[in-house]
């Protein structure tokens, strides 16, 4: 057998790529069609509390992960005792966030997506092949985010460069309508083999 | 790819829960509290958010 033919083993560090269909959004869209959005599972976690699966919508213009004020209580925290706190524009109008550094999670497209109750097996996160590859149900990082008080938008909430696209290789398929998201490869700069792309100005004919 | 499709209708106003895998609505109600404490002890489900009202404009996100 050619190693080309081989399947590739995963250890945990090579965790393999999630593909997400975009699902559809509650509202129609400007022509009364069905709206479809890239929305993941995420939930919030903060020790042993946690929220439910919440759907997040994936934001390329989101400078940093915002989340509506009301997961607050769900977490048990309070929004007196912030990091921080700044202003927003976001759906036409400012918000202004009240930033904390919480534990995130992204949840596999075919994870079962239990309770909070089953996750409190030490064993609950992770597939059932969870001992011969590492593989796990979700994939969890810690990031400042910013919770917002009278939230403008319909969803809980948005996953945005920080707190999100800092984390992983998130690929938006605009016609195949899904998400695909992966590690990061730490060794290996993606712009690397092309810099003239990224700096037109300094490679125009002078 | 296949799109696994909602029925919004007749949950305008309220804060919604699915069932990730069809996208049934299982939980409802106008206190998003009630639906986040209720969808915490239910397998495959993941909250939405609110569902709009036709006449609202329709939003970025």
């Amino acid at each position: 057998m050619s190693p080309s033919s081989t399947t590739p083993v995963l250890t945990e560090r090579e965790r393999p790529t999630w593909l997400y269909p975009y699902r559809q959004d509650a509202q129609l869209g400007w022509h009364g069609e069905q709206v479809l959005r890239p929305l993941l599972p995420v939930s919030l976690v903060n020790g042993d509390r946690g929220t439910p699966r919440l759907a997040g919508l994936v934001a390329t213009g989101a400078d940093l992960t915002l989340v509506s004020d009301v997961l607050a209580e769900q977490l048990g925290i309070g929004l007196e005792d912030y990091e921080g706190e700044g202003d927003h524009l976001a759906a036409g109008g400012v918000v202004r966030a009240r930033y904390k550094t919480i534990d995130l999670r992204l949840h596999a497209p075919d994870a079962g997506l239990h309770s909070p109750d089953a996750e409190q097996d030490p064993n609950a996160g992770q597939g059932p092949d969870a001992a011969e590859d590492g593989y796990r149900q979700w994939r969890q990082w810690r990031s400042k985010i910013g919770f917002v008080e009278d939230w403008p938008s319909n969803g809980l909430v948005v996953l945005g460069n920080v707190g999100f696209f800092d984390q992983f290789e998130v690929a938006i398929g605009g016609s195949s309508q899904a998400v695909a998201i992966a590690d990061p490869d730490t060794d290996r700069d993606a712009f690397a083999a092309e810099p003239e792309r990224l700096s037109p100005v300094a490679s125009a004919p002078s | 790819m296949d799109q696994i499709r909602t029925d919004f209708t007749g949950y305008e106003g309220q804060y919604v829960a699915l069932d990730w895998r069809t996208g049934e609505i299982v939980l409802a109600d106008a206190d998003p509290q009630v639906v986040l404490r209720e969808a915490k002890d239910r397998d495959h489900v993941v909250v939405q958010g609110r569902v709009p009202y036709p006449d609202e404009p329709t939003r970025i996100y």
